[in-house]
């Protein structure tokens, strides 16, 4: 991918989705598997290598709500549904920049978010909450000013409102604490050595077998 | 319950001239409040005490009397009591402990008093209280020892403790509130709250009622009679924890009460709970003045700071701080020196001096239409300005008082200034602005709740209705049996209830599964049907998402091996059931029921699902509830926005919705042999609201 530097030469402020997720996966950051294609061909292929059920969703850094535009579809189960759900996504999106990204479906029932803020006081700061739907309805949201400390990071989760939905609940295990803690303290490190980044926003970060994955992440430029 | 207030003679037994007898500072009480009938006193002693002679029995007196008051030992109270009733005495109070909440054979002497009244049509408070005082006539019989310092005014007081009761009558006496009635109640075996409630509801001088309760025993009246009361009815209910049910009961006999039907049913019923004496407080000030009638606030400040302070207040409350019009601004300009001061909403009075000028703009705010209430910070030391400081808070309460609005003065000054202001003024003070704006969203939820109550009285009536035959022969067949319904069971009664679900079939044998289903696409679930496996998940009996008959057939087959191998389940047969799609949008609700021993049948409405460990809370609400109640239900689920629809779902339709809590509640109301009711999960989707699983459990 291009690097920040590049990326705020072509006079952009944001990076797409992939590259987001790419730019943090660079950092141990768990990500969703996907695959950027613009074409038919390409899409056929890709979606052999990742297999189904997957999701297709545009993608584009001019590309925001993407859900509310009907440019994400998912349970994709075949060849077939694949190329009809290309087609629908290449019409929401302008004529030359088509690209939309194969992604390997996550499941799982809980969703976190994770974020950075860039305060103009404080600097950058750890936002950790219920994710999905639930992040605008609740704002269950906790905050801690970076760097974080293990123990900040331990504290934050256990900090919001709808912490049980880290335990063991419903026949789920029970999410990976520290594997949670090592993104939050990352996505600080990550705000801390990169003045020009204002904004972070992992969300949904799904819980798969106990084990976080950024299934959709957004970094925005200052 | 009147008779009780207004009695124009009383006698207290169990006096004495010896120095540790409570009996005679009965009698003390009523000659410092200058009870205006007669008072007659009886001790085994004999004597003279204030002037009167101690009759040795009730027989020395031959006038007639209409109170007696008793303050013995428990053992000789069941006698003196019918000696009372022989002699016509119809109105008692029992002052004396050592009843239900010492002891067993107290609670048998407090049986015994129960018969005696209901002998003689005797009505009696207590035993194990303080008793009552009218503020209007002087009657005043508790036995600790009283200064009359309290003001009259219009707080009728209800206590099932003395001393919560009389710190109730200090804190008011201090905080400018005057009583009509006050009652402390104890263990409340013949005359309880709801009597005395009933009765202040009615009376002219009372014009807000406090309760303090430690247990209800009758929900329902207490309800109906709050919800027909046009006046506030303040209630700090306390025993709601394990840790308090020990004290409360060794205390005055009472049982803990489930704390979130507490809450729900005093809110249904219009009434307002506090849990800390505080905001209780606070609440019983805002009352005394003029009605808040929107949420458009006007903070006027002597203060910057303070005027940021409340202005985050209201903020945190929901208010709205309109902006002046201009040609209001330009007035308040003209009286104004010079440009020294901001003109806005909050207004910040800077380095203004002139307390005329205060008044003027007080006025003038008043008269604002978009202002529906001030809230007016002072700040100044007494010493230098306490005069001019004092005539400008009795003004400006007047002012207010003139334009029906209320003005909350929010004082910072010197202690015994502050001291000095709740001795002179009748009108409240308060010290922050945070108390005060939380007071005023208090009552401007309160009058909405009213409204709402005054309103809303159509109780639901499902159409088609609920098949009460079928739903009765199911219950019959159940109890016949001396059990509960079994899934099928309950779930053939959720949907004689007219509540959809997806379809089913019994099966014995993995032999029945292809006739069941016949040709139906998958996916299909699978469970038990055991008498004595009520989480079935927990223990093997569900298994969901079979695509076709043939795993049908296996998992029929698995599971009757594993539940006909274990006889304590009461295996009756395996339940195969479609399997409804998820469409987007569709969430896990759960509806139940269930009967609570004070306040009657109860509805539930909460998420199911993971959503479960996210909001916790459900709404409740006692049945039979309005469409409109039912509407509440679902608003005040938390983050009930979901169901409108968000990130581009389509809304839930609420109808369904509604229409299958309105047939739990038909059921709990309905057919009184139902404890209780789970169906969980119930989906609702922009289609329909179907019931996937239930329980019902009838009464032991």
């Amino acid at each position: 991918m291009d690097s920040i530097q590049n990326i705020l030469a072509q006079g952009r402020k944001t990076l797409s989705e992939h590259e987001s997720k790419q730019f943090l996966a660079s950092f141990g950051i768990p990500a969703a598997r996907e695959i950027l294609v613009g074409d038919t061909a390409d899409l056929v292929t890709a979606c052999k290598d990742i297999g189904y059920p997957l999701v297709l969703k545009g993608c584009s850094p001019h590309l925001s709500h993407k859900t509310e535009r009907g440019a994400v579809r998912v349970d994709i189960r075949n060849e077939e549904e694949a190329l009809q759900a290309f087609d629908e996504i290449k019409r929401s999106m302008a004529p030359d920049e088509v690209s939309v990204l194969v992604q390997e479906l996550i499941s799982g029932t809980r969703e976190l978010m994770v974020g950075l803020t860039r305060d103009p006081q404080f600097g950058p700061c750890v936002m950790f909450g219920l994710g999905g739907i639930l992040t605008e309805i609740l704002k269950d949201v906790a905050f801690r000013v970076a760097p974080l400390e293990p123990g900040d990071a331990m504290d934050m989760m256990m900090q919001i409102r709808g912490r049980r939905i880290l335990e063991a609940i419903r026949g789920m295990e029970a999410v990976d604490l520290d594997a949670m803690a090592s993104i939050l303290m990352t996505v600080g490190q990550i705000g801390l050595e990169n003045p020009r980044i204002q904004e972070i926003d992992i969300n949904p970060l799904i819980i798969r077998s106990g084990r976080p994955v950024a299934v959709d992440a957004l970094v925005v430029l200052n | 319950m009147k008779d009780l207030f207004y009695p124009s003679s009383v006698v207290v037994i169990g006096v004495s001239t010896n120095h540790f007898n409570l009996g005679k500072e009965i009698a003390r009480n009523l000659f410092e409040f200058q009870y205006t009938g007669e008072i007659r006193l009886v001790g085994r002693d004999g004597g003279t005490i204030f002037g009167r002679k101690i009759h040795l029995s009730l027989d020395e007196i031959s006038d007639p009397i209409d109170l007696a008051v008793i303050l013995t030992p428990a053992r000789t109270v069941p006698s003196i009591l019918e000696q009372c009733g022989r002699k016509g005495i119809r109105r008692v109070i029992i002052e004396s402990g050592g009843f239900g909440e010492f002891d067993e054979g107290g609670r048998a002497l407090g049986e015994r008093l129960t018969q005696i009244a209901e002998q003689y049509e005797m009505r009696f408070i207590g035993p194990n209280c303080i008793g009552i005082i009218n503020i209007v006539n002087g009657l005043a019989v508790p036995f600790p020892t009283l200064k009359n310092v309290f003001r009259r005014g219009g707080v009728g007081i209800i206590a099932q403790s003395g001393g919560v009761g009389l710190t109730y009558l200090n804190m008011f006496a201090s905080e400018q509130i005057g009583f009509s009635k006050f009652a402390a109640i104890g263990n409340k075996i013949n005359v309880d709250e709801n009597d005395l409630l009933e009765y202040y509801v009615e009376d002219p001088d009372t014009s807000v009622v406090c309760l303090y309760l430690e247990s209800i025993r009758d929900g329902r009246r207490l309800t109906d009679i709050a919800r027909k009361s046009s006046k506030p009815i303040v209630v700090h209910k306390a025993n709601v924890g394990d840790l308090s049910r020990v004290i409360a009961e060794s205390h005055t006999e009472a049982l803990a009460n489930d704390d979130n039907v507490v809450d729900a049913a005093l809110q249904q019923s219009g009434m307002i709970r506090f849990k800390d004496t505080q905001t209780y407080l606070d609440f019983l000030k805002i009352l005394q003045l003029p009605q808040m009638k929107g949420r458009n606030l006007a903070i006027v400040s002597r203060s910057g700071g303070h005027a940021v302070i409340a202005t985050d207040a209201a903020y945190m409350h929901g208010f709205k701080l309109p902006p002046f019009r201009q040609d209001f601004l330009t007035e308040i300009r003209k009286h104004l020196r010079a440009d020294v001061i901001r003109l806005a909403n909050p207004l910040d009075l800077g380095d203004l001096f002139d307390f005329n000028v205060y008044v003027r703009i007080i006025e003038h705010t008043l008269q604002e239409k978009s202002v529906d209430g001030i809230v007016f910070l002072h700040t100044y030391f007494a010493a230098t300005e306490g005069e001019a400081s004092r005539k400008l808070l009795r003004t400006t309460a007047s002012m207010a008082e003139q334009y029906g609005k209320p003005c909350a003065l929010c004082i910072s000054t010197e202690t015994y200034e502050i001291s000095r202001l709740h001795k002179e003024f009748d009108f409240p003070i308060f010290m922050t602005p945070e108390r005060a704006i939380a007071a005023l969203d208090e009552s401007i939820k309160y009058n909405q709740r009213r409204t709402f109550i005054a309103r809303d009285n159509r109780l639901v009536a499902p159409q088609p209705p609920v098949d009460r035959e079928s739903v009765r022969a199911s219950i019959r067949q159940a109890l016949a049996d001396g059990r509960s319904p079994v899934l099928d069971e309950a779930l053939a009664i959720i949907r004689s209830a007219g509540i959809d679900m997806p379809e089913h079939w019994v099966v014995r044998d993995p032999d029945e599964v292809d006739a069941a289903i016949g040709g139906l696409p998958g996916p299909f679930a699978v469970k038990v049907i055991a008498e004595h496996v009520s989480h079935k998940s927990d223990k093997g009996g569900v298994v969901l998402g079979l695509p076709d008959p043939g795993s049908v057939r296996t998992a029929v087959a698995a599971m009757i091996e594993t539940f006909r191998s274990a006889p304590e389940s009461g295996f009756r047969g395996v339940l195969v059931q479609e399997m409804v799609p998820r469409v987007p949008g569709a969430y896990e609700l759960i509806i139940g029921g269930k009967r609570d021993p004070y306040f009657g049948p109860m509805v539930l409405l909460g998420h199911g699902g993971i959503f479960v460990e996210v909001f916790g809370k459900a709404s409740l609400r006692m049945a039979p509830l309005s469409y409109a109640e039912i509407e509440e239900m679902i608003e005040e689920l938390p983050g009930s926005e979901i169901l409108d629809g968000v990130r581009g779902m389509p809304p839930v339709d609420k109808e369904a919705l509604k229409d299958a809590v309105s047939r739990v509640a038909e059921l709990m109301v309905n057919f009184p042999e139902i404890n209780r009711i789970d169906v969980n999960p119930i989906v609702a989707s922009s289609t329909a609201t179907v019931a996937l699983d239930a329980r019902i459990f009838l009464e032991s």
